[in-house]
């Protein structure tokens, strides 16, 4: 009986544009179904039913609960009473039926936008090595698009964003990256969206800081640039690629957080190994763990072993030329083992550099022993 | 001790090269040399001249074919002093004297105590005696220093350490393979370094200057 009810109540959406007549047909039907039914309240009171209808439409209870109210009418009573009520609570609240059946078209509206977002996730997994449809996805999902600029080969994980190089058109990025912004802060669903953005998450942090603290990293070279670089492997992805997949790299920030000038390449871009290797290192720096410590400077020695940076000797100075992808972070990293040593590169170099961010590739730095 | 593996960094490799070729480079200039196989360079602020037919040589080589093998009983020194380790020979050597040592970018090292190195030496070349680089000497690290490396936190970065061409008394002994062994224990590159096995006896026999 309850089924059949429940189907008179799915069967009342559609019913809205249908004359009064033809839907009395279904309320006295869903009335004879249940004729032994005995409720404890009348339905010889319009006033309360509608109250109960009132309620009935505003919960997300099962919908046979619209019918199981008619029936509640006593077998006692005349059959058309219950009809009647019913009959005429329909008709009073017709203006209000869409309201009264919200959930439905809520519970079909959400079936059908999660076909339609499934859809519409799939098409552009398929399609995200092709440009054109990223750009044109951008409205779906901003962090598919973005994942257009940074070169995803050497992750074999698809939900990773692996290294993100500076975007080819800078502008278009800081635009992109301006939009990610309003849209998240806009439209808000969750009270995440609302934080400031992380360069690095806690969970990926602290999965960094057990892996390098157990020694489970090793040490590459990465020419993949033209240029000889060594970087830190944890896993199987570089340091710079645990970067938090929905930040921006742009022109001086990432995700929209400025990022120190001596971490910037002469390139105009960010040197995210060096920035991840810093943000790594300076946590497990500042753990009272000794452990902690010790690994901190075990990073820096396996780097500082590994470097393959040259320097000539002129009039007893050690005289190193910038590269490209350098910044005066790294440099410091591979001559003292340290990121911000850089000062001591700076202060040597007074009169040919006023700023970190304003090496040059080919650039002479005197780095003092 | 952990030492980066050399091998990945393509930039050891391509100086391997270049220092391959500079290597050939000279054997090639020695070779034109090699029928007064003599070699004129700067070293020390002072020229040194290597010059073949050596009026004394005699008196070297006698001297050099006496001594007593080092190791363990009459030894003779193996090819290869240890794996990534050239050998080379005289032209080579003259060559690296011209071309490495005197441009700054390459020592020849006499590994002998300074007991041997006292019984004349190849003019150009360094003494540095094979027991000052093992791991247990607190003088390694300053001497690794010496050598070009660059140090942090007791490891070292040898991308600045020159190249090397080893050398002792000769097949008899075993000292330049000790020292090359000791370098080794401290990561320094194999490709950076080169083994002269002829050593002080042939180099005396091949009638080329000893200096003492």
């Amino acid at each position: 009986m309850t089924r059949q009810k429940s189907k008179i109540s799915f069967t009342s959406p559609i019913e809205d544009a249908v004359p009064v007549q033809a839907r009395r047909v279904h309320v006295i039907r869903a009335d004879q179904d249940t004729p032994r039914q005995s409720g404890a309240e009348t339905a010889t009171h319009p006033g309360e039913k509608l109250d109960a209808f009132d309620d009935e439409s505003g919960s997300l209870h099962a919908p046979s609960s619209k019918p199981l109210k008619v029936a509640n009418a006593p077998p006692g009573d005349v059959p058309r009473a219950p009809g009647f009520a019913a009959m005429g609570l329909m008709a009073d609240r017709q203006p209000g039926f869409m309201a009264q059946n919200a959930r439905m078209l809520g519970f079909g509206g959400m079936v059908a936008l999660t076909f339609v977002l499934g859809v519409a996730s799939t098409v552009l997994w398929l399609q995200q090595d092709t440009p054109p449809q990223q750009a044109s996805a951008a409205g779906v999902d901003e962090r598919e698009t973005f994942s257009e600029a940074p070169t995803r080969a050497e992750i074999s994980d698809m939900t990773d964003v692996s290294e993100v190089e500076r975007p080819a058109d800078t502008m278009s990025a800081a635009i992109l990256a301006g939009l990610q912004r309003a849209t998240s802060q806009t439209g808000g669903q969750t009270a995440t969206d609302l934080t400031p953005p992380k360069i690095i998450e806690e969970e990926r942090l602290k999965s960094l800081r057990d892996a390098i603290v157990a020694g489970e990293f090793e040490i590459e070279a990465d020419s993949s640039d033209g240029v000889d670089r060594v970087r830190l492997r944890v896993g199987d992805a570089p340091l710079g690629a645990t970067i938090s997949p929905d930040l921006v790299v742009g022109a001086g920030t990432v995700g929209g957080l400025e990022v120190p000038a001596s971490m910037r390449t002469p390139e105009g871009g960010i040197d995210v190994e060096t920035m991840i290797f810093s943000l790594v290192q300076n946590s497990l720096s500042e753990d009272p763990d000794a452990g902690h410590r010790e690994a901190a400077i075990g990073m820096s020695r396996k780097i500082f072993a590994a470097s393959n940076a040259r320097t000539e000797a002129v009039d007893g100075r050690r005289i190193y030329t910038v590269r490209r992808g350098d910044s005066l972070a790294y440099i410091a990293l591979q001559f003292y083992g340290r990121p911000d040593a850089f000062d001591s590169i700076l202060e040597a170099n007074r009169d040919t550099l006023q700023s970190p961010d304003e090496i040059q590739i080919g650039q002479r730095l005197i780095i003092p022993s | 001790m952990w030492c980066p593996k050399r091998g990945d960094m393509m930039i050891g490799r391509a100086w391997g090269i270049v220092a391959l070729l500079a290597m050939q480079a000279g054997a090639a200039a020695a070779q034109d040399h090699l029928t007064n196989a003599r070699a004129s360079f700067i070293f020390d602020g002072a020229r040194v001249e290597i010059a073949p037919n050596s009026p004394d040589a005699p008196v070297y080589a006698a001297r050099f074919a006496a001594l007593q093998p080092l190791c363990d009983p009459d030894c003779i020194a193996p090819e290869a002093a240890a794996v990534g380790v050239r050998t080379v020979i005289e032209p080579d050597v003259l060559g690296f004297l011209v071309n490495e040592v005197a441009q700054n970018q390459g020592l020849l090292v006499d590994a002998r105590m300074p007991g041997g190195r006292a019984l004349g030496f190849i003019p150009g070349s360094v003494s540095l005696p094979h027991e000052t680089v093992a791991s247990d000497n607190e003088f390694r690290d300053e001497i690794l220093k010496a050598l070009g490396a660059r140090a942090f936190e007791s490891v070292f970065n040898f991308a600045d350490a020159q190249r090397l061409v080893v050398f002792d008394n000769g097949p008899s002994q075993n000292e330049a393979s000790i020292l090359i062994a000791h370098l080794l224990d401290a990561c320094y590159p194999a490709e950076k370094i080169n083994y002269y096995r002829g050593g002080m006896q042939v180099w005396s026999v091949v009638g080329l200057t000893v200096q003492e």
